[in-house]
């Protein structure tokens, strides 16, 4: 049951995310089409054994980030599930030290919000990353980047950033710097 | 995540409608909000998607007070239905476009179980369609007398589509509002004696601090709206806010942009937004608007329309200038030259095809202001 709400949850997230991108510019337009894998309340059954395998399924299903997780039962000192999940970006980590980050949210109310930022935050980057690695416009890059600072700015107002956030967060930067080069002074 | 087409259609049964009304001037533009059912758990959908449109309905208004100039903002109008087919945009937009609504707002979302408890996740759609007003005031419009004639410099309001902040429902809330017909109506506003709840249908009639007078069939009353969570939400003033932009109420905006501002929990998107609307009130009313917009751009400094806005108030407060308004002691010259220096250090946020980028460069030339041309 937690599986499936959670993975409501961020299908409906996706939906909104990518509406409010293409509503800024019919440049993202091309986004309509990004879903959450496979449809229905389940997952596939996780087979990949080595992170090689992971990164060839990454690869062959085109794949922004490929999601792998469990939910983890409460023992005696937690009060609530939480969701362990590790984002695999592939070839789109762009200046991320590894391809994957691991990040657990406890699954209560009050980390509704983080829950739902932490997954934002890591999928405009992985567009941005995308979008740079096809030599798109600065200005297309840098509204994903954007985006995904906002996230960054909603996540520490709440609470000390994690390490995979700070990670990304250090990411985002440099891809500013790299983006800003791009574009000659008038 | 991976890119081929995907769908999710679900069915829900139609709600009432309900219309709330400000008496007004009937010839000026009407303003509608759209507010359907929340999907999620029934009662509790139903309940929450109420207290939220008339607490919205609360910050309508249709004149200052005092209002020593007689100002009329026109006629806003709060309107409940059923439920979106689709958690979407599109669809919201496709609802308000409806003839039979014809709305410049819906506001929509959905109740999820999560954890032990409950959050709302509230979405706001703004389309942009012909809907048959005269007056566009979101529609942020500056004319300027250059040497060649009047020129006019336009902008669309910075963004049509939103996500809040999820709000966590109180235990208080999901247990008192979970079944139906849960707010209650009560014969006056200190009164504990309950004559009523409302209904499917309801029609709002005036409101005070926390409470709105509703008819709901036969019964007239006071029904007291709770604060759904521990902490106040900035959907409220936010999407009020906006309604004042579209109205024209500019002291308003001001007045409601400033809540979500202080508002600690508000996003960052929302938050940068309500310094570019509060910026674009003050320079309607001719003041200056460039700390709101300074403030944009430290929370966003690298969205296009942080620079859009602090480009318009440059030029607003320009044609302050030459109208013989104050303008901080600053040339008229230097304002044009500051506009025209903000635009070029950040073209990177531009697409190079931008129309607007093209149309203040043509019109600032026409004023003698130039640069070397970008290089991109």
């Amino acid at each position: 049951m937690h599986f499936s709400r959670f993975k409501g949850i961020l299908r409906d997230k996706i939906t909104v995310l990518v509406e409010e991108l293409a509503g800024a510019s019919p440049r993202f337009s091309y986004l309509s089409d990004l879903t959450l894998e496979p449809g229905g309340n389940e997952g596939f059954e996780d087979k990949l054994s080595s992170e090689a395998a992971v990164q060839k399924y990454w690869f062959g299903s085109r794949s922004l980030i490929l999601l792998r997780g469990s939910i983890i039962i409460p023992d005696e000192k937690e009060k609530n599930y939480s969701a362990q999940t590790r984002l695999f970006f592939g070839e789109l980590r762009g200046t991320l030290q590894h391809s994957s980050l691991s990040v657990r949210l406890p699954i209560n109310e009050g980390q509704f919000a983080n829950t739902s930022d932490s997954h934002s935050l890591a999928i405009y980057y992985a567009l941005a990353m995308d979008s740079a690695r096809l030599d798109d416009k600065p200005a297309h890059v840098m509204a994903l980047l954007s985006r995904a600072q906002d996230k960054i700015r909603d996540l520490s107002k709440r609470e000390a950033l994690s390490p995979a956030v700070i990670e990304i967060q250090q990411a985002v930067e440099r891809a500013i710097v790299t983006q800003k080069a791009r574009t000659p002074n008038p | 995540m991976k890119w081929p087409a995907w769908s999710l259609v679900t069915a829900f049964p139609i709600a009432g409608i309900v219309v709330l009304v400000l008496p007004v001037r009937a010839s000026e533009d009407q303003i509608t909000l759209y507010t359907p059912v929340l999907e999620g758990p029934a009662a509790l959908g139903t309940s929450v998607a109420t207290i939220l449109n008339l607490q919205i309905w609360q910050t309508l208004r249709s004149a200052p007070s005092p209002n020593p100039a007689h100002l009329s903002f026109g006629k806003g109008v709060v309107v409940w239905g059923r439920p979106l087919m689709r958690y979407s945009h599109e669809d919201a937009e496709a609802r308000a476009k409806e003839v039979s609504l014809l709305a410049q707002f819906v506001i929509w979302g959905k109740v999820y179980e999560y954890g032990g408890g409950a959050i709302v996740q509230a979405n706001l759609s703004i389309p942009a369609y012909h809907d048959f007003r005269d007056a566009h005031p979101e529609r942020w419009t500056i004319e300027i007398q250059s040497p060649a004639g009047l020129i006019r410099i336009a902008t669309d309001m910075p963004q049509r589509r939103y996500s809040f902040e999820p709000i966590v429902l109180t235990g208080e809330v999901i247990r008192r509002y979970s079944r139906p017909g849960a707010l209650l109506i009560y014969s006056s506003p200190r009164s504990q004696e309950a004559i009523g709840a409302v209904g499917d249908e309801f029609t709002a009639l005036e409101h005070r601090e926390g409470m709105v007078k509703v008819q709901s069939g036969r019964k007239t009353g006071w029904v007291r709206l709770p604060e759904l969570s521990a902490s106040r939400n900035e959907v409220v003033d936010f999407v009020g806010g906006i309604i004042r932009v579209f109205r024209a109420d500019w002291a308003g905006a001001e007045s409601l942009m400033s809540s979500v501002i202080e508002n600690e929990r508000a996003p960052n998107e929302i938050k940068t937004d309500a310094y570019l609307y509060r910026g674009f009130a003050a320079a309607q009313q001719n003041r200056p608007s460039e700390v709101d917009f300074l403030e944009a751009r430290k929370l966003s400094p690298y969205a296009r329309r942080c620079i859009v806005y602090a480009v318009m108030g440059k030029l607003s407060e320009y044609r302050l200038a030459q109208l013989g308004g104050t303008n901080g002691g600053k040339h008229k010259g230097d304002l044009l030259r500051d506009a025209r220096r903000l635009l070029d250090e950040h073209l990177y946020l531009f697409e190079p095809d931008d129309e607007w980028v093209a149309e203040v460069s043509r019109e600032l030339l026409k004023l003698r202001v130039s640069t070397a041309p970008a290089k991109r």
